[in-house]
């Protein structure tokens, strides 16, 4: 069954059995989470729809170490970006690994097909080996290296385009579909920019461009996903753009932008939008912080999550492209708050 | 006292006063005329400005310093014959509440002190008027020549965060008030200062309300929408993040009684809110981190009422042994019904500053303080009172804190 082909139906029935499920199982294996889930009032056999999923807010995966499963069966770490005392540490067992990137691959290839691509990365090599949060995109490269035949990085260590590399990449899979990688404020500043200063202008357009990192660089200056194609298609030829959204916190169930800019939840995620006021779900269309919701994560309980990424859910079912099932808008992140009171921040 | 000594190259902006006049002034007795002139005029040109509609604290602040109720103090205070202010006090200002800084600017010219306060690198609009004002109040020929040590010794100055700076006037000052909490107190005393500098230092406090409950059933509507706003006035208008405002509300009372007067003054308090209170929406998140700290800490999920997210209740457990410990910000509740008030002073540190009543005997609540010897509480007011600044602050009198006394024999 196609990855974005369940029904409403279907995923109603499906999505709320294996994620009260989940909620079941992290709720009797990490205690944390289940004093937080049950102090907002969930108790076994409360879910009935899937907005009564409950959800804990992703900032608590950078004040505590949340796992449901023993700690010798972790295999792998992920840990996000962000200042020292600041990182998400998202604990992988063995099946939860395969199943994420299994789900990548599911999720991706109903845009690319079965094979592997060569790969040209929007990034210096550099990356690969960063501290900081440099090393978010290092991880984002290896995520989606399983899709690549061979991969080539575009810039050089100071961030700009690496013309040679790039003219070697293209003779050798120029005429033939390859992948495009890379952080969106990076594209923009490092590749677009940079080729347009310099008045040069190159043909990738057998390549299909996956970019994810957020829009709030660009969106400080003003530029649209619309621009940002824009730009894209003039000084590099490329016509093929999938803005991508996700999350340490739930790899491999991202969101992708289809062939007519929507961002499409998969078989294996849901999103909520939810009213800061009091947490009720929002309508179709309003505005609220999101609720992400993904099948994937046994060993941590990351299967809901509230985020901190305003948006809405904008379709149900019915995207011109024909992929069925939710599509979401982000809008931002949340506004910082000025909380007043008297304990210090001393500055 | 000792010259601060600044470098050319220090970047210190003097948004009241200048090195050379502070260094050169020298202290006076307590309630100096010319001091309370000051004050006076400061007030006065508080008060006339345009925007002061705008800024509560800045009115509040004005009223404070009105000539009565500096009379008042004084009169309060006694004889100052035999006292002087300790030097120069240096003030560290805290870094989110707008008009702390003035209150200890006037603590510590009340006790005859010069002053330099260190604001913080946030401005606000109604702390920036108060600067204004007070740099134009002192250049009028009322105050010039500066013939008067106290207020020619006035300064408030701002600079980022910098150690060698803050070092330059901490190891010249006679008295150094840190506001704050914990960490910039901790900072601070890593700074050197004379061995004879005398210091108060603000740390992190919690505070509680205790409600008597057949009072608050006694009460008509109109007293009780009046209770309501006290309390909102002690908690929401500052994200229930003072000191002094309660995290913790204990009902006095049996339990019968208690769960009827909760019905009657949560309600009331929960349309104010709906009317006045705007949670941010990440707000609501910082809430759900609040309320997953303080499960770990009880080893339990929390039993909370939670009509919405900008007024959420929870119930204390009855084995928690450290009601200081319990800190619930931007409308979040912790509560306990007692018969038996004295069960709760065992629960109470040292870092308990403020209880916050209503229908209880204040003086017979401080008696049981005493002698029960609880290490917390400093001040016992009234619901609707906890944000009011008073001289005796932190269980310090600041005025004879910050002066000396000579014995002449």
């Amino acid at each position: 069954m196609s990855v974005f082909g369940l029904s409403k139906a279907e995923r109603d029935h499906q999505l709320r059995a294996r994620l009260t499920a989940l909620t079941e199982h992290h709720d009797h294996n990490c205690p944390p989470y289940s004093r937080l889930i049950r102090s907002y009032g969930y108790a076994p056999g409360c879910i009935h729809q899937l907005h009564d999923v409950p959800f804990i807010p992703a900032r608590m995966f950078k004040t505590t170490r949340l796992t449901s499963v023993p700690e010798d069966a972790i295999v792998k770490t992920l840990v996000s970006s962000g200042t020292s005392g600041d990182k998400s540490v998202i604990a992988l067992d063995r099946l939860t690994a395969t199943a994420q990137s299994r789900a990548l691959m599911d999720v991706v290839g109903d845009f690319i097909g079965k094979s592997r691509l060569p790969m040209l990365i929007i990034d210096a090599s550099s990356t690969l080996s960063a501290r900081g949060p440099a090393s978010a995109r290092a991880a984002g490269i290896a995520g989606f290296s399983i899709f690549s035949k061979s991969r080539t990085f575009a810039l050089n260590d100071d961030f700009e385009p690496d013309l040679d590399a790039i003219e070697t990449f293209l003779d050798a899979h120029g005429d033939q579909p390859f992948l495009v990688f890379g952080f969106t404020f990076l594209i923009w500043q490092g590749f677009c920019a940079a080729l347009a200063q310099a008045g040069v202008t190159l043909d990738l357009g057998q390549g299909r461009l996956f970019h994810g990192g957020g829009w709030k660089k660009l969106a400080d200056k003003n530029i649209s996903n619309t621009a940002f194609k824009e730009k894209l298609a003039d000084v590099a030829g490329i016509t093929r753009v999938h803005n991508y959204y996700g999350m340490v916190e739930q790899t491999g169930s991202i969101m992708v932008e289809c062939e007519h800019a929507r961002l499409h939840l998969s078989k294996y995620s849901d999103v909520i939008a939810r009213r800061p006021h009091d947490f009720s779900p929002c309508a179709l269309g309003e505005p609220g912080l999101l609720q992400t919701l993904s099948t994937l994560p046994e060993s941590y309980p990351g299967h809901s999550i509230l985020t901190e990424d305003v948006g809405a859910v904008a379709f149900d079912d019915t995207c011109p492209c024909g992929r069925i099932g939710k599509a979401i808008e982000i809008h931002g992140r949340v506004a910082k708050a000025e909380v007043r009171g008297c304990s210090d921040a001393y500055v | 006292m000792s010259d601060i000594a600044l470098a050319d190259t220090d970047n210190v902006e003097w948004i009241v006063g200048d090195p050379a006049s502070l260094n050169a002034a020298k202290p006076t007795r307590p309630f100096d005329p010319a001091v309370l002139a000051f004050l006076d005029a400061w007030s006065r040109a508080i008060r006339a400005h345009p925007d002061i509609r705008h800024f509560p604290d800045l009115a509040a602040f004005a009223f404070y310093c009105r000539k009565g109720n500096l009379s008042a103090i004084q009169n309060s205070f006694g004889s100052s014959a035999d006292r002087i202010g300790w030097g120069r006090a240096l003030h560290i200002a805290p870094s989110n509440v707008p008009m702390n800084f003035a209150y200890s600017l006037v603590m510590g010219m009340l006790a005859g002190n010069t002053n330099v306060v260190r604001l913080a690198s946030k401005h606000f609009p109604q702390a920036d008027i108060a600067c204004q004002l007070a740099g134009e109040v002192l250049a009028t020929p009322a105050f010039q020549p500066k013939s008067s040590e106290c207020t020619s010794g006035v300064a408030i100055v701002r600079f980022a965060r910098n150690d060698a700076i803050l070092s330059a006037f901490t190891q010249s000052a006679d008295a150094l008030l840190v506001w704050g909490g914990d960490a910039t107190v901790a900072h601070l005393r890593t700074l050197p200062r004379p061995a004879r500098c005398v210091e108060l230092a603000f740390a992190d406090r919690t505070s509680l309300a205790v409600l008597d409950a057949e009072a608050v059933l006694a009460l008509r509507a109109p007293q009780l929408a009046s209770l309501a706003q006290g309390f909102y006035n002690d908690t929401y208008v500052i994200d229930q993040n003072a000191c002094s405002s309660p995290s913790v509300v204990i009902w006095h009372g049996d339990d019968a009684n208690a769960d009827q007067a909760k019905r009657a003054f949560w309600p009331a308090v929960e349309a104010l809110v709906a009317r006045t209170y705007d949670l941010a929406p990440v707000s609501a998140v910082d809430k759900m981190l609040d309320v997953s700290r303080h499960a770990e800490h009880f080893g339990a999920p929390l039993t909370l009422q939670r009509p919405n997210n900008a007024i959420m209740r929870a119930t204390l457990p009855e084995t928690t042994s450290n009601l200081s410990a319990i800190k619930g910000r931007l409308g979040l509740f912790f509560e306990h019904t007692t018969q038996d008030l004295t069960s709760i002073l065992p629960r109470l540190r040292n870092t308990t500053q403020t209880l916050s009543h209503f229908g209880c005997d204040a003086a017979a609540l401080r008696d049981l303080i005493i002698t029960h010897g609880v290490s917390g509480v400093d001040r016992i007011v009234p619901i609707g009172k906890a944000l009011d600044f008073a001289h005796t602050w932190d269980g310090h009198d600041l005025i004879a804190t910050l002066s000396r006394r000579i014995i002449a024999v």
